[in-house]
């Protein structure tokens, strides 16, 4: 389990294709009948992971009634999972991910950003124009290559993504309109949300490390 | 009639056109409001009279009666965040055609006074250009290190080109401040405003801010337009293979991965490039050239570390990095991948 | 929910030319406070000029503050922007901490334009792993494949039929004699 609770997962297809067979088709596998003819991608990410590929298996359940031979595949497992992970840190040395895109939480909504975005926020929010914000709250990671799946945020020494507050200003005027038919009531109602405008500026990602199996908050305000 | 009166006059017709206004019944109380009938027919009147008129002319911000120049340089100064000592940002605002009429005036006047000289800005300018352009091209050079040395030139001069470099320094708002006799200002008046603003950055705080205000604003100027478009070989594939047969590799050759559509009017050809029968990349497009050329550009993007999709072009480069960045990026006709993999990925 | 009814014109949010990228820059140039001197409507006006207009352009060093007393009009804020767009606005009746607050306004907007967004984000690169194409995730036997094809013509989820059923049970009935014979 400790294995496959370190795993940072893969869901890139292009590293998926490197992992399959040529000439499988997902979906008219056989998972687990016959031992022979299982993919190394499932031997990879192990049985009980939302891999597409075991979804797939859920979706098509064929436990095997008779016993069959389970190979013990956790040192292949380990080593793979190092590999992979080795990879992931060795392009995040030398910066070689290139462009980096994330999913932030923010006023309650959630936001797939890269640097140079403007997002709009509305409603009530304090910082003000010019201020420099750090945002915290990660869901996830992603290049071209990999991507980091947080179990549901990041840690926040493993990415860093700042941004800068450029504009305040009203939205257009919206109405609230009520009427009650034949009962002579009728009100309208003219409200305008306050809209904040960032820019990201970067995102940054550190080395991807040990998982500690005790994680706590981190001084982290939710 | 009083009423009718008022309207024409807010309209500005009442200067040029007649005075009289011969359309509308003479025979009504002063104080009585227009009919709508009638309201609609001097609408009509006053938008024919209006289109007749030709558009209006437009005034400099500075005949207004609210404007004070010293404040203006000041909030300016302040807007953009830097210190200017003794004269020099009046000095960059200062056209040579404001001041050669300054001193017609002058001397028509008889006013002689030495110590009444205005400088103008060429000094300021051609300083400014010159730091600009080095270190436009030495950014670029810090930035794309794998890019051949004519496609940085060839960015460096995409940025530097006078719209570009106008639109800058509107968006700054820096050309109401110019002081100069056109109007509406020409767009070489804004270039060499803005290289003299340059220059007078470089003489107040130093070389190294100077640069800070050009990458902020020149070369943020590249945001949101396509780098990928500026780097693109004339002869895509010629340029591919000269770059394989340098390495001492066979030159690509194309093959279809995949096509569909090709009775259509839309048909998609996938090329696949191989050399020695190693896959290099592969393109999309609607005949079988457009998709080689394409394929040809994507694996060039990639051999030059710029993948469509995948380039993160910095903004925020450290500034003494790359000044002190001297060398230039290997030309066209001697590029291999050896030559380049010595080269330092930009440190943010 | 459209927005047919709506005189309004739409766009997307937009950042004039990289502000943020580089250094934030106040996109607001002047502003022009237009007021009379008995009028009442001007009240609250003149009372902001006396008491909060110097916190005001000291606190924005970078707007150009013009104080305009006009007769007979009524009180007036234009501000004009770095992208040559004016927002006008009347402060007729105004409370002093009314105007203060649409002054803010004005500072921190980035022009006048009001306009519906369509989207609550811009971005330039909507695509990282690069977009879906009918291409993406196709089995690459299909190219070389000529159809009809046994394997790739079936269809992709066929239910356990009766057949397969009596071969699973079969089975497990070996598997279970089996296992009774050995132990």
């Amino acid at each position: 389990m400790s294995a496959i609770r370190r795993l940072m997962h893969i869901v890139n297809p292009s590293v998926n294709a490197l992992l399959r067979k040529p000439g499988s088709n997902l979906l008219n596998q056989n998972f687990l009948s016959n031992n022979q003819s299982l993919p190394s991608l499932t031997s990879f990410l192990g049985l009980k992971t939302l891999s597409p590929v075991s979804r797939a298996a859920k979706a098509f359940p064929k436990t095997p009634s008779h016993q069959s031979t389970v190979v013990d595949t956790s040192v292949d497992d380990e080593r793979t999972i190092e590999e992979v992970i080795s990879k992931v840190n060795s392009q995040i040395e030398n910066k070689s991910h290139g462009r980096l895109f994330a999913i932030i939480q923010l006023a309650n909504r959630q936001w797939k950003i890269t640097p140079e975005d403007v997002v709009v926020v509305e409603g009530h929010w304090p910082p003000n124009v010019g201020d420099s914000i750090r945002l915290e709250k990660v869901l996830l990671v992603g290049s071209s290559d990999f991507t980091l799946v947080g179990m549901p945020l990041l840690r926040p020494d493993l990415v860093n993504i700042q941004a800068t507050v450029v504009e305040k200003r009203l939205s257009h005027t919206k109405t609230n309109f009520k009427k009650k038919r034949r009962k002579q009531y009728q009100r309208i109602n003219f409200y305008r949300y306050q809209h904040t405008m960032i820019r990201i500026n970067s995102i940054t990602l550190s080395a991807v490390n040990e998982k500690k199996d005790l994680e706590g908050v981190d001084g982290r305000v939710f | 009639m009083a009423a009718i009166r008022c309207c024409l006059a807010a309209s500005k017709l009442l200067n040029n056109s007649i005075k009289s206004c011969v359309m509308y019944r003479v025979t009504r109380s002063n104080h009585a409001p227009p009919s709508s009938d009638e309201r609609v027919l001097m609408l009509r009147e006053i938008l024919r009279r209006k289109k007749e008129a030709g558009p209006e002319k437009k005034y400099h911000r500075n005949t207004f009666l609210e404007w004070n120049y010293s404040a203006e340089l000041y909030a300016f100064s302040k807007r953009i965040g830097e210190n200017f000592e003794g004269n020099f940002l009046q000095q960059a605002f200062t056209q040579r055609s404001y001041v050669v009429k300054q001193e017609t005036l002058n001397k028509d006047l008889g006013l002689d006074d030495p110590d009444r000289f205005l400088e103008d800005n060429r000094s300021l300018a051609a300083k400014g250009e010159e730091l600009s352009r080095n270190f436009v091209a030495r950014y670029l050079r810090t930035a794309l290190p794998c890019l051949p040395e004519e496609g940085i030139l060839h960015i460096r001069d995409h940025i530097l080109k006078e719209d570009n470099i106008a639109k800058v320094l509107c968006s700054i708002g820096a050309d109401e401040l110019i002081l100069c006799t056109d109007f509406p200002t020409e767009t070489q008046t804004k270039v060499s405003t803005f290289y003299a603003l340059v220059g007078a950055v470089e003489a107040s705080s130093g070389p190294e801010r100077g640069s800070l205000f050009v990458r902020d604003f020149l070369i943020t100027s590249l945001s949101g337009q396509d780098i990928h478009a500026l780097c693109m070989p004339e002869d895509k594939l010629g340029a591919l293979s000269q770059i394989f047969l340098r390495e001492g590799k066979e030159a690509p050759e194309p093959r279809i991965i995949s096509q569909v559509g090709m009775n259509s009017i839309i048909p998609c050809y996938r090329i696949g490039l191989y050399s020695e029968k190693k896959f290099l990349g592969s393109g999309a497009g609607e005949s079988i050239q457009d998709g080689i050329d394409n394929a040809a550009l994507n694996v060039l993007w990639k051999l030059w570390d710029m993948p469509d999709g995948k380039l993160q072009f910095p903004f925020d480069l450290d500034v003494s990095s790359v000044l002190n960045n001297s060398r230039s990026n290997v030309p066209e006709a001697e590029w291999t991948s050896d030559k380049v993999k010595k080269q330092v990925r930009p440190s943010r | 929910m459209s927005n047919s009814h709506l005189f309004l014109p739409s766009g997307f949010p937009r950042a004039t030319l990289g502000n943020g990228i580089g250094r934030y820059i106040c996109q607001l140039k002047r502003i022009t406070l237009k007021f009379c001197k008995e009028r009442g409507s001007s009240m609250g006006m003149r009372d902001f000029l006396e008491h909060d207009l110097v916190d005001y352009a000291s606190k924005h060093p970078s707007v150009v503050v013009y104080v305009k007393p006009r007769r007979n009009r009524s009180a007036v804020i234009k501000a004009e922007y770095c992208n040559g767009e004016e927002f006008w606005m009347s402060t007729y009746k105004m409370t002093r901490e009314e105007i203060r607050k649409w002054l803010e306004l004005c500072t921190t907007q980035n022009d006048g334009a009001e306009f519906r967004f369509r989207k609550m984000m811009h971005t330039d690169t909507p695509s990282i792993q690069g977009p879906w194409t009918p291409f993406s995730h196709r089995n690459p036997e299909l190219n070389t494949a000529s159809f009809p094809h046994e394997e790739l013509s079936k269809p992709v989820f066929i239910p356990q039929s009766a057949t397969d059923r009596l071969i699973e049970l079969f089975k497990e009935q070996q598997h279970t004699l089996k296992s009774v014979k050995e132990g």
